[in-house]
């Protein structure tokens, strides 16, 4: 068996002269597939044929005659790692049959994905020797149907890949070439690269006002600071928490409601590890901020992230309740919503949150928020929190924190508003990972807490005049569709003919010297977008966005293979 | 070439319609820009949008109606062959395209360089078995370099673009661009459209001319330390326009060199190096010396079966270096030490760095000797025949001592094609048009129309047998309209000759359905207000001869030849070289 791989451009009519390259010869196709490979516009042919070695070199050769092919490779079996996937629909007549055959299925690493009342629908993945010992040994049952998808075969060694192939087509990613993660090697390369802006990262340049700090030394002074507290955090704390929710959250909570944490991101993983199993699935509204999946994700036993993104209509997210709703299973335990929401801006509506509280309810599920841009919402916009809805406020874990609201990212405090049973599952994780939260750091937060809403008011009114100045300088091109920013600090728009945002990222940040980050790192839905933070100083955003405005200009034709 | 530079001066000064204009007529101004003087053709309803615009540019090209579109395809083809310059014709949809196909495969076979324009039924029909509607793309995928179906005015000047790059690059070949018409009325602006880069737009596409100069290297050590080298020089060498090189070549290395079909007329026939035709019925020469060579240096040729004999028996003491632009050539059917990408006459320049003259007397002694019995046992008697029956190869070597050897010799399929690649002695490079490949009987009449509009100023002369002129003879009326002045010789059997020897070597003389009851054709060009005459006997052929090459108007001269004349030497299919037969006799041996 030889196996003949083909790259060639992905056009109509190009699996048509292949085949007849094989049939002028009249050598039988064993089995072919074809699929979208790591390269856009490049499709891939795995062809499997029973001829000797000299006859495939010729057909090689002629292969390449094809206009539209690439490149062409062939191997023995020795040479690769293949698979293919098999459907076996197997007679089962009787519940004894059916534990027999299963039992064999097992055996072979198969699984049962389908029974009905005569016949059982096996999907077994594997080398085509390994399907074809299942296949024989379940003979004897009488096997009704077979249908396989065909060998698809990647080369051990890259050697026969090498050569003119490469240097035709651009790399397959510029992020493969990476060693950390795009989203940090851009933030490295934007401090390597003398005289760049970025509007990567969301921290503000807001200094944490002086009342708060001046309260932190006092409380040092007093040598309040020195030991640890409760867990939950200090009384007077989760007293002043449990008003300001009540206040401006409409949140009928008391302060056995509340639980003090190391930042909202201890909050986010002490909750995903409290409440949630390994297997349990966690939707997740995407696009959404990136450490939410990963806090999901690697926590390992927070839950496993299922995603579903919201519709852009014209630089608008809007979420489709039906697609949310058709996205809950048995499995599904919680859905994350950050609002407004990082990087989007959005700001979910009372019809929306009305919707997801319909479906927790409906589903029994938990609700978790992310509430972390509260105050920062503009255009006429109102934040509500779904915990207020009280059809839903046992099943809501909502997640606040001072950090953007009083600038206060250094000091690390967040807070849990929950039903105080579900607090206290959390509070096992929380126990274990922090003891408590920085008691100075504390101190700061109730002062900032208890001062009300006015600081972060102020920060609002600020951001609303640099969030005028990113819709003048966006509006100066008709290459980036103009998003609109409800809330949080962050402009999230698609820039026309970008397919990959990664390698549109890096190479605006080499050629223009200005950071963004690429959208694909905020989930679905991210792709062709990038974020960009406007909590920085006017002068610095105005220049960054001139200089990504100019560069979109300037390189009107961007797609990296046409 | 000052009308090629003219032409180009027409193209540039097309200035870009500022209003919207049709898809038909950008097609129009798309070819004009793209340097095409002349369109062969034959309108039909898919294709009236683009004829209608062709009215409006007949400053700047030429179109000229034939009467059956193989014939468009076939000038098309003789028109790139002598010119170099893609030849492009212009059909309709369904019966239209279909026509063109023969010509088309021809096309692919003999490599030459051609885009056919086929109109198509409007995109919204296609699929529902509408009038006059076939799928062309399906059924010329084959037999293309590379096809496409435009649907929308927008694509044109792209896929036009791309279609020519196509054709004349690398190994040259036949496209076919089929433009469904409603693309045809679309309108657009012309100045927005997108055009072809090679660069960045073909990325699986890019031929490789300059060879690999390890490669060289090694075939020029090879080279200098052979004792019996042999050049093969095939159509690659014409392509690649190589008339200087193949002559520095051959002279500096001194090594003899034989043609293959399509490479008869790169090397003038009296040259000291040339050891003559290669093949079934090729001169003795170059097919003893291929079996007792010790290199055999290919240069854009094939090793194809008409060339090769039996191919374990093929050259078994020589050592192949093979020169092709097509790497699927190299290796295909006979091994080769050292194979070299490129194009020919790159290859050539830096080959010619490399090569040292060597003394190989013994064996140009062995080419002249066998020359010699070749004269003797088969050249004497066909151009100075004993009979009184006119012989094929009198009359060949009669028009080419009148024509110095120097005109456009156009042959159709046959014996007659094989005597006049024997006997009209080439003085001039690329000068032999034939369908090798296909060997397409009905190719001679159309192809010499296409050569004879793509160099005026030279002598066309189509060389046919009476079976092959039947099966374009329509095209006489193209002549006719056009005022041609084409010649055409008839060389008249009454038999479709190839067939008829081989029925009376190989099938015991019997003749199944080889006899023709032909027209008279002197009545028939006549009909076409074509003067022709007939010669039936050897004391009027001079005068006949002399005649039609002094007119300077369209002429059919037919000349009633031997009704059972065979082509010798010959060898016969599957048979080695070396057992070529110089005579019916050595059948029986």
């Amino acid at each position: 068996m030889i196996t003949i791989g083909i790259f060639a451009e992905d056009k109509p009519g190009v699996l048509y002269k292949i085949a007849d390259i094989f049939l002028k010869r009249k050598i039988n196709i064993e089995s072919l597939t074809v699929s979208k490979t790591e390269r856009k516009g490049i499709s891939r042919f795995t062809i499997t044929v029973n001829t000797d070695k000299e006859t495939v070199e010729k057909i090689s050769k002629q292969l390449y005659r094809i206009i539209e092919v690439v490149k062409v490779f062939e191997a023995e079996d020795k040479e690769l790692v293949y698979s293919e996937l098999a459907f076996l629909k197997i007679s089962a007549t009787n519940p004894l049959k059916r534990r027999e055959i299963e039992d064999l299925v097992e055996l072979y690493n198969g699984k049962v994905v389908f029974v009905d009342k005569d016949s059982i629908l096996v999907q077994k993945v594997g080398r085509e020797e390994e399907i074809d010992s299942m296949l024989n040994l379940l003979k004897p049952y009488g096997i009704k149907e077979v249908v396989r998808t065909g060998r698809i075969a990647v080369l051990k060694s890259e050697e026969k890949l090498k050569g003119k192939f490469e240097k035709i087509l651009p790399s397959p990613s510029y992020v493969a070439k990476l060693e950390l993660s795009a989203i940090k090697a851009l933030e490295h390369a934007g401090r390597n690269i003398k005289g760049s802006i970025s509007l990567a990262q969301g921290t503000p340049d807001f200094l944490t006002p002086n009342f708060i700090k001046d309260s932190a030394k006092k409380a040092m002074e007093k040598s309040l600071t020195d030991k640890y507290t409760s867990g939950y955090g200090i009384d007077e704390l989760r007293k002043a928490i449990a008003e300001k929710v009540r206040r401006d959250n409409k949140i009928k909570a008391d302060y056995k409601n509340v639980m003090v944490t190391h930042g909202a991101t201890e909050a986010l993983i002490a909750t995903f590890m409290g409440v949630f199993n390994p297997k349990d699935e966690v939707i997740v509204i995407t696009p959404d901020y990136a450490s939410h999946i990963t806090q999901i994700s690697l926590a390992r036993y927070g839950g496993r992230p299922v995603f579903v993104s919201m519709e852009e209509k014209e630089g608008e997210w809007v979420l489709n309740l039906e697609k949310l709703e058709s996205a809950v299973n048995h499995k599904t335990k919680g859905i994350l919503i950050c609002n407004p929401s990082n990087p989007t801006g959005k700001v979910f509506s009372r019809e929306e949150l009305k919707g997801i509280a319909d479906i927790a309810l409906r589903h029994n599920l938990f609700i978790i928020t992310d509430e972390i841009y509260e105050y920062f919402v503009f255009g006429g916009k109102e934040h509500i929190s779904i915990a207020s809805f009280e059809e839903v406020a046992d099943r809501t874990i909502s997640i606040f924190g001072v950090s953007k609201a009083y600038a206060m990212t250094g000091w690390r405090i967040g807070y849990i508003v929950a039903d105080e049973r579900v607090l206290k599952e959390v509070f096992k994780v929380h126990d274990a990972l922090v003891n408590c939260p920085a008691v100075v750091s504390q101190y700061a937060a109730l002062s900032a807490i208890k001062s009300g809403p006015e600081v972060p008011k102020k920060f609002a009114k600020e951001y609303e005049r640099r969030r005028k100045i990113v819709v003048e300088e966006l509006s100066k091109t008709d290459k980036i569709v103009l998003p609109k920013m409800e809330g949080a600090y962050y402009a999230f728009p698609k820039i026309k003919d970008v397919e990959d945002d990664y390698e549109f990222a890096f190479r605006v940040l080499e050629r223009a010297k200005v950071a963004v980050v690429p959208g694909s790192a905020f989930g679905k839905g991210g792709g062709g977008h990038v974020r960009i933070s406007y909590c920085k100083s006017e002068e610095e955003l105005r220049e960054g966005l001139r200089r990504l405005v100019e560069y979109v200009e300037n390189n009107r034709r961007m797609s990296n293979y046409k | 070439m000052n009308k090629a530079k003219s032409e180009k001066r027409k193209a540039k000064k097309l200035e870009v319609r500022t209003k919207p204009i049709t898809g038909a007529d950008l097609v129009v101004r798309t070819l004009i820009r793209l340097g095409v003087d002349t369109v062969f053709g034959y309108p039909g309803g898919a294709i009236m949008p683009v004829y209608d615009s062709l009215l409006d540019y007949t400053d700047k090209i030429n179109h000229i109606l034939v009467r059956h579109e193989q014939g468009a395809g076939h000038a098309a083809e003789g028109y790139a062959r002598v010119s170099g310059k893609p030849g492009v014709c212009m059909v309709t949809s369904g019966p239209g395209a279909t026509n063109l196909v023969t010509a088309v495969a021809d096309a692919m076979m003999d490599s030459v360089p051609m885009v056919c324009l086929t109109g198509q039924v409007p995109a919204q029909v296609v699929g529902t078995d509408a009038f006059q509607e076939t799928d062309v793309i399906g059924v010329t995928a084959p037999i293309t370099k590379w096809n496409f179906q435009i649907t929308s005015a927008e694509e044109i000047p792209f896929v036009l673009e791309k279609a020519f790059y196509i054709a004349v690059s690398g190994r040259p070949g036949p496209v076919v661009i089929d433009i469904t018409k409603n693309a045809q009325f679309e309108e657009v602006e012309e100045d927005k459209l997108q055009h072809f880069d090679p660069k960045k737009d073909s990325p699986s596409y890019q031929p490789i001319y300059e060879p690999n100069k390890r490669q060289i290297k090694l075939a020029g050590e090879l080279i200098n330390n052979s004792e019996r080298p042999l050049a093969l020089i095939g159509h690659g060498v014409i392509i690649s326009g190589a008339q200087k090189e193949i002559l520095e070549f051959l002279e500096k290395a001194n090594i003899p060199g034989a043609c293959t079909l399509h490479g008869l007329s790169a090397v003038p026939v009296d040259h000291p190096c040339y050891a003559g035709f290669l093949g079934m019925h090729g001169n003795y020469a170059p097919n003893m010396m291929t079996q007792e060579a010790d290199l055999l240096i290919a240069l854009g040729m094939r090793f194809d079966d008409r060339v090769t004999g039996k191919l374990e028996k093929y050259a078994p003491n020589a050592k192949v270096i093979h020169i092709d632009i097509d790497p699927a050539e190299l290796n295909k059917n006979v091994k080769a030490e050292v194979p070299i990408v490129a194009d020919v006459r790159h290859a050539l320049q830096a080959l010619l760095k490399h090569i040292k003259r060597r003394e190989r007397k013994e064996w140009f002694e062995k080419m002249r000797k066998y020359w010699k019995i070749e004269e003797e046992k088969v050249i004497k008697s066909q151009i100075s025949p004993a009979q009184d029956s006119i012989k094929m190869a009198e009359v060949v070597r009669r028009i080419s001592e009148l024509t110095e050897g120097k005109a456009t010799i156009v042959a159709d399929v046959g014996q007659h094609q094989m005597i006049a690649a024997r006997y009209y002695q080439f003085k001039r490079f690329n000068s032999f048009i034939s369908s090798g490949g296909m060997g397409t009987m009905g190719f001679g009449i159309p192809a010499a129309i296409g050569a004879k509009v793509a160099r005026p100023k030279e002598e066309a002369i189509a060389i046919v047998g009476d079976g092959g002129a039947q099966m374009t003879i329509q095209e006489l009326g193209t002549i006719a309209q056009e005022r041609l002045p084409v010649k055409i010789v008839v060389l008249n059997n009454n038999f479709l000759g190839m067939v008829r020897q081989w029925q009376e070597l190989f099938f015991e003389r019997r003749y199944s359905f080889t006899y023709l009851l032909n027209p008279d054709f002197v009545k028939l060009a006549d009909s076409y207000g074509i003067k022709a005459k007939r010669v039936k006997e050897r004391k009027d052929l001079d005068k006949a001869l002399e005649e039609m090459v002094k007119t300077n108007e369209p002429y059919l001269l037919e000349v009633v030849v031997e009704k059972e004349d065979n082509v010798f030497p010959m060898v016969p299919s599957g048979w080695p070289l070396d057992k070529v037969l110089l005579s019916p006799e050595g059948l029986k041996s």
